[in-house]
């Protein structure tokens, strides 16, 4: 059992420092992957590895968990009338922790090597955008330029692929190196990586310069914190009720229900940004070829009673092609199909398809048959199944598995399929909707509803290039509305991150994007 | 000695058909390593084609295969897809907690299989035969995910005698318990008939003429006859145990070659599936051996050049 030790409260008081009691929190966090690879910010493209990445890292700007930007590491910022530059005042009273200080350098270094493809990005290198260079203006300012406009460049200098790595400690133990023991500027310090079981960080005591938004200033009352990676669900919230581990991330809708009817645990929910849990109609072949038939499918889905049945309030049912959470959401998103059983029904009457006697519509001597092969959570796909039967759909669910799906996506040889997404961004709306990235043989893309149109090609670079927020806005809304007019995209419920922790410890806060969660506010609950 | 050096070489025509045998299944499972390794996360095209051509896999599959030989036979086993490490380094990683893991579960399942075994077989069809062959059965037919929670909601959350997934020995009770459960089963009943057969010999009849005790009998008469099949039971699944127990080590959180070999598996991180088909070759083929120098002190009778 770990306890929780309050020891050097009068020490802090009296040396006049941090504005909160220091303490020697110790906490465990529970979590569900075990195949870790790195945990530098500038390769990883894991929401897991960046679970740690959270901790040991700061970026120029800081995002709080509705994804509004503050200063970070950088104290200011201009953006130069082109849009093709963004200048940055940065803190000059931080160091990283190899004692090295945090300056102009260190920025350059770090999104030079983002491109450099020696290093290997599989996330930075594309959230960083059409970068080109970054200028070293004195010790503490920098320049960093675009070769085109790139309206989501703020975002991404808040994103957690982007912080600022030492550059000493990278030259130092080298690329493969730095992405086992990391050097960052962030609350916490990186002490040891025990592969396939768990990360031990420790509290930077030096750490004075937390974005202002957050509660406290100065170093964590965490004087220790953990990572143990649990994969079993079950083990999870046994060890949390065991006392073993003080928090623990996905724990089951059940057990939520639970620890939230008692007072010794305390749950939260982050609803994450990026797409919701949804399904892509397969616009290529089969019955799905008619926007009728696509949109009946979607009024035949009965989200609210989907989303209280299988995640007991947990999960809110979802509306448009990005969560609520997401920048730029839609809200008319959240009119658009209804459920709606006799317009289900009169849409397929107009199509065509004739209800036969066995509840399945056929048409020409075909029945209304979509095949899903199902990835993740098999049992929505079978509420889904369900729903629609009653408008006379037959579905197929397969339960299969990655490397499976995969062979189906190349093969186009699908109807429709699952799909989500964690991303702070509403550029991620390019991924599944451009036309150029529909799947070619050898190149494995995410348009798989197979959806090809100019217009919306066209709005998409505009959304990503435009200059001003409200321009961004105002094509991302076009954006989404034209996808919910087409009836290509199924949303399903919010892709939510479930927390319990133990009542004893307060100040568990979500990071931007509501999937990874921070400890340095962590403290002794009242 | 020359009976070593044989097995020892005999081992290298195994290791290459097994290591050609799973290049092979795995170059026909669906599934691109690029795009497993990105776990379906956002990544351009061009990011996706330079981690083909670092990982190599823009060469045709004879080259590759020629070439993965070629630096294995230099001892050179690569660098995982997934971790960019050295292969053998992430093997030596997990093999401490694989260990610990086997050897818990051993003990447990050697005591409590040989317990269960004898009392079945000296009375046999008796009360104490009929339930420690019930227990036997339980043994070897529930599942460990099964046995595993159980352990954990009864003695973890509920108890708390020991912890779920804490550190050193307690930790490594339950999981030991869950691997010994499923050991003991197989072994008691072939530790039981084993002795039936044994106890119906003259030897046992005229020990027991010479009126020594059944204590001494049993152990020190009919058990030794009775150790050859069940040395041998245990040597294939020692051999088990140490590529890895995947389930218990996911119900307990341990970390160990079984998460391993079912990460490399799923991630198709070829370079590693090999290295630990190459080491779960290599172990099997060692533990033989030993099971083989084994059954010649269990009984003098058997030479090993004979045998061989």
């Amino acid at each position: 059992m770990r306890k929780l030790v309050l020891a050097t409260a009068v020490a802090g008081l009296l040396a006049g420092g941090p504005a909160v009691q220091a303490s020697d929190l110790e906490i465990v966090l529970a979590e569900d992957r075990v195949d870790h690879r790195t945990f530098d910010p500038r390769v990883t493209q894991s929401r897991h590895e960046e679970q740690v990445i959270v901790q040991i890292f700061d970026q120029l700007l800081s995002a709080d968990e509705n994804g509004n930007r503050h200063p970070g590491l950088a104290k200011s910022w201009q953006v130069s009338d082109d849009k093709l530059s963004y200048t940055f005042q940065l803190r000059d009273d931080v160091t990283f922790h190899d004692g090295t200080p945090f300056n102009a350098e260190a920025v350059k270094f770090t999104f030079d090597t983002i491109v450099d493809p020696e290093l290997g990005s599989q996330g930075a290198v594309d959230i960083i955008g059409p970068y080109a260079s970054t200028e070293v203006l004195g010790e503490h300012e920098v320049r960093v330029n675009y070769s085109r406009p790139y309206g989501a460049a703020l975002g991404a200098f808040a994103e957690t692929e982007l912080s600022i790595v030492s550059p000493t400690a990278v030259k130092e133990k080298g690329n493969n190196g730095f992405a086992q023991s990391p050097v960052g500027t962030g609350p916490f310090k990186f002490v040891s990586w025990e592969k396939g079981k768990q990360i031990d960080l420790e509290r930077n005591d030096d750490y004075n310069w937390a974005p202002a938004w957050m509660s406290h200033q100065g170093p964590s009352q965490v004087s220790r914190a953990t990572v143990r990676f649990i994969p079993d669900a079950s083990t999870r919230v046994a060890a949390l009720e065991a006392g073993e581990v003080e928090a623990s991330e996905l724990v089951p809708a059940l057990d939520m229900r639970r620890f939230a009817a008692g007072d010794e645990f305390t749950t939260m929910v982050g609803n994450a940004a990026g797409l919701p849990f949804a399904a892509l109609f397969n616009t290529s072949r089969g019955v799905f070829v008619d926007k009728a038939v696509r949109q009946a499918f979607m009024h035949a889905v009965d989200r609210p009673t989907l989303a209280a049945n299988l995640f007991f309030g947990f999960a809110d049912p979802a509306y448009g092609p990005i969560s609520a959470s997401t920048p730029s959401y839609w809200s008319g998103n959240d009119a658009y199909y209804p459920f709606d059983l006799d317009k289900a029904n009169a849409l397929l009457d107009e199509a065509g398809w004739k209800m036969g006697d066995d509840g399945i519509r056929h048409k020409d001597g075909q029945p209304l048959s979509v095949y899903f092969p199902a990835l993740l959570e098999p049992d929505t796909a079978v509420a889904v199944q369900a729903d629609v039967r009653r408008v006379g759909f037959d579905v197929n669910v397969e339960n299969v598995m990655k490397a499976r799906q995969d062979e189906l996506i190349f093969a186009n040889g699908y109807d429709m399929l699952v799909i989500r997404w964690v991303s702070n961004d509403p550029g991620v709306l390019s991924i599944p909707f451009h036309s150029r990235n529909i799947v070619e043989p050898g190149k494995f893309k995410f348009n798989w509803a197979r959806y090809a149109d100019a217009g919306m090609d066209q709005m998409l670079e505009d959304a990503e290039s435009a200059a001003t927020a409200e321009a961004r806005d105002e094509l991302y809304a076009a954006i989404q509305k034209q996808i919910m007019d087409e009836g290509i995209f199924l949303p399903i419920h919010n892709q939510v991150q479930t927390i319990a922790h133990t009542s004893e410890l307060t100040g568990f806060r979500l990071a931007a994007g509501q999937w990874q969660v921070r400890f340095y506010e962590v403290k002794k609950a009242e | 000695m020359t009976y070593f050096l044989r097995r020892i070489l005999g081992m290298v025509p195994v290791l290459l058909v097994t290591w050609t045998l799973v290049f092979v299944v795995l170059e026909i499972i669906p599934g691109d390593p690029v795009n497993l390794m990105l776990a379906g996360r956002p990544a351009s095209e061009e990011v996706r084609e330079r981690e083909r051509k670092r990982l190599g896999l823009d060469k045709p599959v004879h080259v590759r295969y020629v070439s993965f030989l070629g630096r294995a036979l230099k001892g050179d086993l690569g660098e995982s897809f997934q971790t960019r490490e050295p292969v053998t380094k992430m093997i030596l990683d997990q093999l401490r907690p694989t260990l610990e893991l086997s050897l818990g579960g051993f003990i447990v399942g050697v005591t409590l299989g040989v317990i269960l075994g004898v009392l079945a077989g000296i009375r046999p069809n008796s009360w104490l035969d009929t339930s420690s062959m019930f227990v036997a059965l339980l043994g070897v037919s529930l599942p460990s995910f099964w046995t595993g929670m159980l352990l954990i909601f009864v003695f973890g959350s509920t108890l708390r005698w020991v912890p779920i997934v804490g550190e050193g020995i307690p930790a490594l009770i339950l999981p030991s318990i869950t691997v010994g459960l499923f050991l003991s089963g197989g072994l008691a009943r072939l530790i039981r008939s084993s002795i039936l057969e044994v106890m119906g010999q003259d030897y046992i009849r005229t020990a027991r003429a010479k009126g020594l005790s059944q204590w001494v009998v049993v152990m020190k008469h009919a058990m030794r006859n009775a150790l050859i099949p069940p040395v041998t039971l245990l040597g294939v699944q020692f051999g088990l145990l140490i590529t890895g127990a995947v389930i218990t080590e996911t119900v307990f959180a341990r970390p160990g070659l079984g998460q391993l070999l079912l990460q490399s598996v799923l991630n198709k991180d070829i370079p590693l599936v090999q290295a630990l088909v190459v080491y779960a070759t290599g172990a099997y083929i060692i533990l033989n051996l030993l099971v083989d120098l084994l059954y010649g002190i269990i009984d003098p009778r058997i030479k090993l050049e004979q045998a061989s």
